[in-house]
């Protein structure tokens, strides 16, 4: 392995000189394999799809480290999601890093790295990228930015019609990663009991659409403010009328104790590996079983239903073990502080 | 309410001609005749008026003779705008029992039996003015027997809307939700099969006026819990419906003035001194040194109750949603909680709960404001046209302003949830229509997650917002009919609400009119951990105020006195040392929660304000205890702020020394009573205002509100507590709709 020569990222490591071109290539080119397109300005790549799947997002997670993972197979799985849960297959990344000076090259490299793996793992290639080096205290630490592009499915056209009884699926425990990154920052008791569920979701999603090719009618992956604002989202988006099961929502035991006690709804607690998907009414219990032999999706289980189509205003409710239905709205203000 | 008729027979009766006839004004009557005739007539209408007549206000002048030959009854026009009466439900009264009970008339054992002096009204009306075919009786053709009788000017009957008879009027039916039960049954069979269910230990759901309820024998404690289990109600005092006043006594101390009220035409459920050991099941109310008991208010439960002296008699919903009112629903989302269902063909128009009070001082004193008062109108010398307050977010009522009236809506329950939600948006739309109201202000809490808010999203009208203890403080105000430009002394001991600093308060001295208000007093904030859900947890914020507070013991004191499994103690700790996810009230409410837990009284709650309520149960009927020291105030940014952690450390102290825990929570109680009463004469002193109110949802605490007013009587200061809306936050619509109609004057000015 070539080093750099020093264990600091400095201002000039971003200036465009040696220092630039011996931290791309040390570091980059390394992880990522693709020293033939690096040769050009851009990535070219070849494709015979006739719609492509375009998305990014930022990264400026903190704490950079959890269990489960790290900012860079984050900024990986993030992005692929985006592309699988819009019914196309993850193909390309580019990445993006804005590194505040005085930060650790070994850090650094062993987060491309966990990006590397995180990019084999999904089969998707970064094929472009690009650093800048910002001065101290200009931001915090290292903030990635991913954009992918995935390949358009050409027998999937638009989303089915969504019916009364279409079932709300979701592949596992919810408010992980959110709970493990605040049980880190504030340091809670809990913080050798849970873990951030980041995955890449794109294998999972292919092998439910191979397997149920017309089962899955829409996706969403719950991330920033929970299963319930994605829900409410979608809610809003597609004019339904749903309902939650509280009971049936998964959780884990330390995580549900926590939001208790914090006073939190785990609902509305970030996932970096969770897809909620309206799946159709009669093929539920089937796609649940497939779910769960797929190790991504052990603990998945049916949590709701389509109570009303064509509703303008769309709302989301949870039928609580009382049997009462509640109102979910858009929390008034952020839960969790910068959690991503 | 027979008024017409009344005023019909005192005319023939005074020789008087003329006619009489309602309008949406209130009832016009034109007289004409000897003079003393005519002032006869005026005088008997004023002191000869039936049951549940009341005059509001009364407007007399001249007109030309007509030379009438005799006097009628018009029909209703709904022209008119100044007054406006919608007519309450009634208890069965006397003579229509009588009737029942005669095996000779042709009402005998008719469970639907009513006349002008009783009867449904208001959940029967679809829109005003009150006419049968306007109301759910529309679908009952009359018979020629009850046709006659409701045409006879001299008739008890005389345009009774709701007239009915076995031939002609409503029927009942019975239906098991058991697979093997017996099927459909209907009127007799359908009865004594329902009263064999009680017998056999059943939960039976039945259609009242306003609403189901669930009903099973209170003397079956097996049935009580069984009831409890299903309703997921663990701890909530039942109401009891007893067969007489003599049951009633067999279970509860009835003074004269408790007696006249639970045989009044409302027949609320009155809440009074529990006797020991009456056979009554222990779980109909746990922990609890009163009991709230009422009579039959329909001739059905009348007949029900020939079996019983006594059935608990719950409002049948599930947990935390508005009754049921309707056979369909119940068989839908209801038949699990009950064993069976009583139920009629008669239509309710709009649900409408018990009303439950009791009596303090002789006076009347509110829970729940509900069946027999909702929605007689608060008079008021402002124009409140158009004013739509809506409350605040748990027990939430709507207040409607119609002229100078002000219509307070019956209670919705929480805002979150979807039923109690809808119940409350299809309430708005039908007071719109009985009253006519075109909204012109809506008038909200500052509270910025109130779900009203989002109600409202993109209307056009003005939205006023008021505090939330300013809204109980004016609610007090026109309650007692004061003058709203005159500053009083507000003491406002309460759960939570928003205050102007951003911070929830819910123990306040606040000083002001209308118009505005300062805050004098308060006490030191205390932790509440997780917000909202914290509430739930008495031993939370116990446990979260000793490890602020007793730092070195609060481990071993938390351990030996709450439990708490290591993860969620360690946690809770963590919470508070790092001061995560903690909030800080200065509430009442929390205060009692927290004495509550210490004293091992109430560790969780089940019901909104539960660990207060048994707290303040153990000395609702005792005299009075010696105070602990009194608490120490400090100025804080103009206001004085009590330090009431003084007071919780000498409630440990006294439990560590082995005090007597009802003792104890005695001292506390007057400890808190003098320092709320000095206080009080402090801001008299300073602001030479002499009105002293009372509100705020902790204000139910019967012994603080008796010691304080006691104390502060003595002191020749005048304190007023509420006598028509209840204290809680079933009163804040009121005091939002008069705010804001004082601010609207002011914006035109
Ligand atoms: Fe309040
Ligand atoms: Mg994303
Ligand atoms: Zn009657
Ligand atoms: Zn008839």
């Amino acid at each position: 392995m070539i080093r750099i020569g020093s264990d600091f990222i400095s201002l000039a490591h971003g200036d465009g000189g040696q220092k630039t071109h011996d931290l791309i290539r040390d570091i980059f080119v390394q992880a990522f394999e693709h020293h033939e397109e690096a040769k050009w300005d851009a990535a070219l790549v070849h494709c015979d799809a006739n719609r492509l799947a375009i998305t990014t997002d930022s990264f400026v997670v903190s704490p950079r480290h959890f269990p489960g993972g790290d900012i860079g197979k984050l900024a990986v799985a993030g992005t692929v999601n985006d592309l699988a849960v819009s019914f196309a297959t993850p193909k390309w990344l580019t990445c993006g890093l804005i590194i505040e000076e005085g930060f650790s090259v070994d850090e650094l490299r062993q987060i491309v790295l966990s990006m590397a793996e995180e990019a084999r793992k999904a089969n998707v290639k970064i094929i472009a990228g690009d650093t800048k080096v910002v001065e101290h205290g200009a931001c915090d630490g290292l903030f990635i930015n991913t954009t992918g592009v995935g390949l358009c499915d050409k027998n999937h056209s638009g989303i089915p019609a969504i019916e009364e009884g279409d079932v709300i699926l979701v592949n596992g425990t919810v408010g992980d990663h959110g709970m493990t990154l605040m049980a880190l920052r504030e340091d809670l008791p809990i913080t050798n009991e849970v873990e951030s569920d980041c995955a890449s979701l794109n294998h999972l999603i292919h092998h439910l659409r191979e397997t149920h090719p017309f089962a899955l009618k829409f996706m969403r992956d719950a991330t920033r403010g929970g299963l319930a604002t994605t829900l409410i989202e979608a809610c809003s988006d597609l004019h339904l009328d749903l309902v939650l099961e509280e009971e049936e929502i998964p959780l884990s035991p330390p995580i549900k104790g926590a939001c208790d006690l914090l006073g939190y709804d785990p609902l509305y607690v970030a996932n970096e590996g969770k897809v909620v998907m309206i799946v159709k009414k009669d093929e539920a219990k089937r796609v649940l079983q497939t779910m769960k032999a797929h190790p991504l999706g052990e603990q998945a289980a049916i949590i709701g239903h389509i109570k009303h189509v064509e509703c303008p205003e769309g709302r989301l409710f949870l039928r609580t073990a009382l049997g009462v239905d509640k109102v979910k709205r858009r929390l008034p203000e952020i839960q969790l502080p910068r959690i991503c | 309410m027979g008024f017409r008729p009344f005023v019909y027979r005192i005319a023939h009766e005074t020789r008087i001609s003329g006619h009489v006839q309602n309008n949406m004004d209130g009832v016009r009557i034109f007289a004409e005749g000897h003079v003393e005739d005519v002032s006869t007539f005026i005088h008997r209408l004023h002191n000869e008026l039936p049951p549940l007549a009341k005059i509001q206000s009364f407007e007399q002048w001249d007109s030309p003779v007509k030379n009438l030959t005799d006097f009628t009854i018009s029909k209703s026009t709904s022209q008119g705008h100044s007054a406006l009466v919608i007519p309450v439900d009634a208890a069965v009264c006397q003579d229509c029992l009588t009737e029942m009970k005669d095996v000779n008339d042709r009402r005998y054992r008719y469970p639907f039996i009513n006349c002008t002096n009783c009867g449904p009204r208001y959940t029967i009306i679809r829109s005003l003015p009150y006419d049968r075919p306007v109301t759910t009786m529309k679908d009952f053709p009359l018979c020629s027997a009850c046709e006659a009788e409701y045409s006879d000017p001299m008739n008890r009957r005389h345009h009774a809307q709701p007239i009915a008879c076995p031939a002609c009027g409503p029927s009942l039916k019975y239906h098991s939700m058991s697979r093997t039960g017996e099927g459909n049954l209907e009127n007799e069979p359908a009865l004594s099969r329902t009263i064999r269910d009680l017998e056999e230990g059943k939960t039976v759901a039945i259609k009242g006026l306003g609403g189901f309820h669930f009903a099973c024998d209170a003397k079956n404690s097996q049935a009580v819990r069984q009831l409890r289990r299903r309703k997921k109600r663990p701890t909530k005092p039942f109401a009891v419906m007893v067969n007489s006043i003599d049951s009633a006594r067999q279970f509860a101390l009835v003074s004269e003035e408790e007696e006249s009220l639970l045989k009044s035409a409302e027949a609320p459920v009155v809440v009074m001194q529990k006797k020991e050991r009456t056979g009554l099941s222990e779980a109909v109310a746990p922990g609890m040194t009163s009991i709230g008991l009422f009579l039959p208010s329909t001739p059905l439960h009348a007949l029900i109750m020939e079996k019983f002296d006594a059935l608990v008699m719950t409002s049948g919903n599930l947990s935390g949603e508005p009754m049921f009112f309707d056979e369909e629903d119940v068989l839908e989302r209801g038949h699990h909680l009950v064993d069976s269902m009583l139920f009629h063909n008669r239509k309710i128009a709009r649900p409408i709960d018990d009303s439950v009070m009791e009596v303090r001082d002789g006076q009347t004193h509110f829970y729940r404001r509900a069946r027999g008062f909702v929605p007689d109108p608060i008079v008021t010398p402002f124009d409140v046209d158009g004013i739509i307050a809506l409350g605040a977010q748990l027990k939430n009522t709507f207040t409607f302003g119609r002229g100078k009236q002000l219509f307070v809506g019956p209670h919705n329950g929480d805002l979150d949830q979807l039923p109690s939600a809808n119940e409350a948006k299809a309430l708005l739309k039908s007071f719109r229509k009985l009253t006519q109201i075109e909204p012109t202000d809506w008038v909200m809490d500052y509270h910025p997650n109130y779900p009203q808010r989002a109600w409202l999203g993109d209307t056009t009208l003005p939205i006023y917002y008021v505090w939330h203890h300013h809204a109980h403080m004016v609610s007090m105000m026109a309650d007692r009919k004061l003058a709203l430009d005159e500053p009083v002394i507000g003491v406002m001991l309460d759960g939570t609400g928003y205050g102007h600093d951003d911070t929830m308060w819910g123990f306040e001295w606040l000083y002001g009119d209308v118009g505005s208000f300062e805050r004098f007093a308060s006490i030191e904030p205390l932790p509440l951990p997780g917000g909202d859900q914290g509430t739930r947890y008495p031993w939370r914020q116990a446990s979260a105020w000793l490890y602020l507070h007793q730092t070195d013991e609060a481990d071993a004191l938390i351990q030996a006195w709450f439990h708490p499994a290591e993860e969620e103690r360690a946690l809770l700790q963590h919470m508070v040392q790092r001061d995560l996810a903690m909030n800080y009230v200065s509430s009442a409410g929390r205060l009692f929660d927290c004495v509550s837990a210490i004293l091992g009284v109430v560790y969780e709650v089940f019901e909104e304000g539960e660990a207060a309520i048994k707290l303040s149960e153990m000395v609702r009927y005792s005299d009075r205890f010696e105070p602990f020291e009194l608490p120490s105030w400090r100025m804080k940014k103009d206001v004085r702020v009590y330090q009431t952690d003084e007071l919780i450390a000498a409630v440990i102290k006294a439990k560590r020394n082995g005090v007597d825990t009802t003792k104890i929570a005695g001292m506390f109680h007057e400890t808190l009573a003098r320092m709320i009463a000095e206080e009080t004469l402090a801001i008299s002193t300073q602001t030479g205002c002499n009105a002293v109110l009372f509100s705020g949802g902790t204000m139910h605490n019967p012994y603080i509100e008796r010691r304080v007013k006691a104390m502060l009587n003595a002191s020749s200061l005048s304190v007023l507590t509420h006598r028509n809306i209840p204290c809680n936050d079933g009163g804040i619509s009121l005091g939002q709709a008069l705010i804001a109609s004082n601010a609207r004057l002011n914006r035109s000015k």
